[in-house]
């Protein structure tokens, strides 16, 4: 996965700071967004491989994010995964729904997260070797 | 100057008379009663008879007969000297006699002196007849009847009068009742009124404190995801090496941050519990594979403190009807204190068996080699917020509502939780509860029964899977997709109230459920039990006819490869939006490829 470039939309500096720690270690480049508006256009310009995507952010919701994203043609097959504080029960099926990738609640596991990172950004890789 | 018979039965009335025509020089003779009246007539042969009319004995118009009888030749002249209230039955009554002249008492004496002097003077006092003949027998008594009509006519009329009166007494009474009992309702209505905004403000205080546990839950979360990652950043070594005491102190931190975490997700059950949000998803659920997952996933807890963990199935256990997620927390609630109230090197056992008290039941016995728990402690430990004073492990205690979430589980499921501890014995402590096993009654009960009313008829669909054991292709998936699909599809139809899949599955997943969409509010059964359910005798005496749909379908050659309840619920939320899409837009994802690379 070295290489790979990630968008990480968050708002909160010390998560920040853990996850470009964390992802650095993993050998990922890592941009950063902090807020909706400068996400969509830091994603336009740097074309990330995968977004990481919070879902409370100042100057609008995770949710118009997401939605903005998808209807972007360069960005509509960016896979997406939500990191957040929110309830799954509700939050879950409406990411899912919204075509993320899949669903973390703070405080996540760090091996799952980086796990699914690498499931979303070469599934057919991944399954073979899981299964 | 005359002679003149007085007759009353009251001396003083007959003294009034006597005195007052004395003075005009008339000779009275005074009779007390009509008996003695006739014998003074006869020998004083009086010129005129003054007579009362109601006397004991003979009233008055019967004197005047008498004396007309007796008297022959020597005919008296009358005056009925009355009572005022009789006046005109009286006039009435004497001309039926043949009397014209009835004086009222009371009555001036002029009038009286007048009338007298009248009469006397009216014609010859001997022999002849009075002025107004005296009428026949019949006439007086018809006269009499007449009379007596007249007067119960007044006295009916007057019993009207009385009766309307009472009734307006009646009315008003009833009026004033009515307006009391109206107060008094009104009153209750209040009461009830104040209790239902009590219980309102209740329910809305809760609300308000539901959403705000909520609110803080989910805030403590972020800064607990910071200290957790950088705590497993250092852990990981990417902050640099550690040492063996850096290693230890951090270990203990991300430990306490794990405990942290399970704090704030108890505290958010706890509200839901109290606001009746705590939800529950029920199907047959194998309890030796609920025991075996969580004991997988506590036996790196167990194996750092040396304690054993033991799952003892008693003989063939049925499934029970439960929230297999559910089921799962109140175990893992349960063997996490067990671990961490054993000493070290001692075992936790977890014997599941049919409850012998309830053969309905399946009965969960936790037992640890722990201190106990005193018996004043004891029936307290399922009470919110409920914590032993002086536990050993007062640094590890938690909020106190892990007990209180499984005993509002438990009963969520229709199940008991309690719990036996030997006081400090050596035995320690067993928690036990009991779930209620699965039965077709259990699932029809709610699909028979809608509101109240039993269902007339139940429509169920059966899906038969034939599975097979050799290579799967590509294609095979392509074509067990769309067969799920077209089950699905019709499975969303309104008109089924039960839904069959069947259990010729391989992998033993005996249990899984086809999840039929939320949408018809409606139930998911399992399969071996079609035929007890379609000629269920009880279902059948209660009226309700089980019917198998028609159109079984059939999945054909599908493999074994997925397990079918993932993919169904995978497929099923794919196809509601599929559905959408299509209604909304009109177009269409070919997004069967994806699900199969997700799930693998």
């Amino acid at each position: 996965m070295t290489g790979k470039k990630l968008l990480l939309i968050e708002d909160d500096k010390d998560t920040v700071r853990a996850m470009a720690v964390r992802l650095k270690s993993e050998g990922y480049n890592l941009v950063v967004a902090s807020d909706a508006i400068s996400a969509i256009s830091t994603a336009r310009k740097e074309k990330p491989d995968l977004i990481i995507l919070d879902l409370g952010l100042p100057g609008g919701d995770g949710f118009t994010v997401m939605q903005r994203l998808r209807s972007n043609y360069d960005l509509m097959m960016v896979p997406i995964i939500v990191v957040s504080a929110k309830d799954p029960k509700y939050n879950e099926p409406l990411a899912i729904q919204a075509g993320a990738h899949a669903f973390f609640q703070k405080p996540f596991e760090t091996t799952e997260l980086l796990n699914s990172i690498l499931d979303a950004l070469n599934p057919s890789v991944i399954n073979r070797q899981e299964r | 100057m005359a002679t003149i018979l007085v007759v009353d039965d009251r001396p003083l009335n007959r003294s009034l008379l006597t005195t007052l025509l004395g003075y005009s020089g008339h000779r009275l003779v005074e009779a007390s009663n009509g008996t003695e009246a006739i014998e003074k007539a006869l020998t004083e042969h009086p010129d005129l008879t003054i007579t009362d009319i109601l006397m004991p004995e003979m009233d008055g118009y019967q004197l005047v007969r008498k004396l007309r009888e007796v008297e022959g030749s020597h005919k008296s002249k009358f005056i009925f000297y009355s009572a005022t209230y009789l006046e005109s039955e009286a006039l009435a009554l004497a001309r039926a006699c043949g009397v014209s002249h009835v004086i009222c008492k009371p009555a001036e004496p002029e009038l009286i002196l007048k009338t007298v002097e009248e009469v006397l003077a009216s014609g010859p006092s001997t022999g002849q007849p009075e002025e107004s003949s005296p009428g026949s027998e019949t006439e007086y008594y018809s006269e009499a009847i007449r009379i007596l009509n007249d007067k119960l006519y007044r006295k009916v009329e007057e019993a009207e009068e009385l009766n309307k009166t009472l009734e307006k007494r009646v009315a008003d009474r009833t009026w004033e009742l009515e307006i009391s009992n109206h107060n008094l309702k009104k009153e209750i209505l209040e009461r009830q009124k104040a209790e239902a905004d009590a219980v309102q403000s209740r329910e809305e205080r809760l609300k308000v404190k539901g959403e705000f546990l909520s609110h803080i839950s989910h805030e403590l979360r972020s800064p607990l995801s910071v200290i957790y990652q950088f705590t497993t950043i250092l852990l990981d070594g990417l902050g640099g090496p550690l040492n063996k005491d850096q290693r230890e102190y951090l270990e203990i931190s991300l430990r306490n941050v794990n405990q942290l975490k399970l704090m704030i997700d108890d505290l958010l059950e706890a509200s839901r519990a109290e606001t009746s949000k705590l939800t529950i998803r029920r199907s047959a659920v194998s309890t030796t594979e609920v025991a075996a997952q969580v004991e997988q996933s506590l036996s790196t807890v167990a194996k750092e403190k040396g304690i054993l963990l033991k799952i003892d199935p008693i003989g063939e256990l049925p499934p029970v009807y439960a929230d297999p997620g559910r089921v799962s927390q109140v175990l893992t609630n349960l063997l996490d204190n067990a671990i961490k109230f054993s000493p070290p090197n001692t075992s936790v056992t977890v014997r599941m068996e049919v409850f012998a008290d309830d053969p309905n039941f399946v009965l969960f016995s936790v037992t640890d080699c722990g201190c106990g728990i005193a018996p004043e402690h004891a029936e307290h430990v399922f009470d919110r917020l409920y914590q032993v004073e002086g536990a050993m492990h007062a640094s590890r205690r938690g909020l106190g509502l892990g007990l209180y979430i499984c005993k509002e589980l438990i009963g969520l499921h229709g199940g008991a939780i309690w719990v036996n501890s030997k006081n400090k014995g050596i035995a320690g402590t067993t928690f036990h509860f009991t779930l209620p096993i699965f039965t077709i009654q259990s699932l029809i009960a709610p699909i028979a029964v809608k509101d109240g009313r039993l269902a007339s008829s139940l429509i169920l669909l059966t899906v038969e899977v034939r599975p097979t054991t050799h290579w799967q292709t590509e294609h095979d998936h392509e074509q067990m997709l769309n067969k799920t699909y077209q089950i699905l599809e019709r499975c969303m139809l309104p008109d089924l109230d039960v839904l069959l899949p069947v259990q010729s599955l391989p992998n033993a997943d005996f249990y899984s459920v086809i999840a039929r969409t939320d949408q018809h509010g409606s139930e998911v059964v399992l399969s071996r039990l079609r035929d007890q359910l379609s000629g269920n005798p009880e279902l059948q005496a209660a009226g309700v006819h089980c019917s198998v749909a028609s159109e079984l379908l059939d999945l054909g050659d599908l493999g074994n490869v997925l397990p079918l309840d993932e993919c169904v619920a995978r497929v099923a939320t794919d196809l509601k939006e599929r559905i959408r899409m299509k209604t909304t837009k009109g177009a269409e994802h070919d997004d069967g490829k994806e699900i199969i690379a997700h799930r693998g």
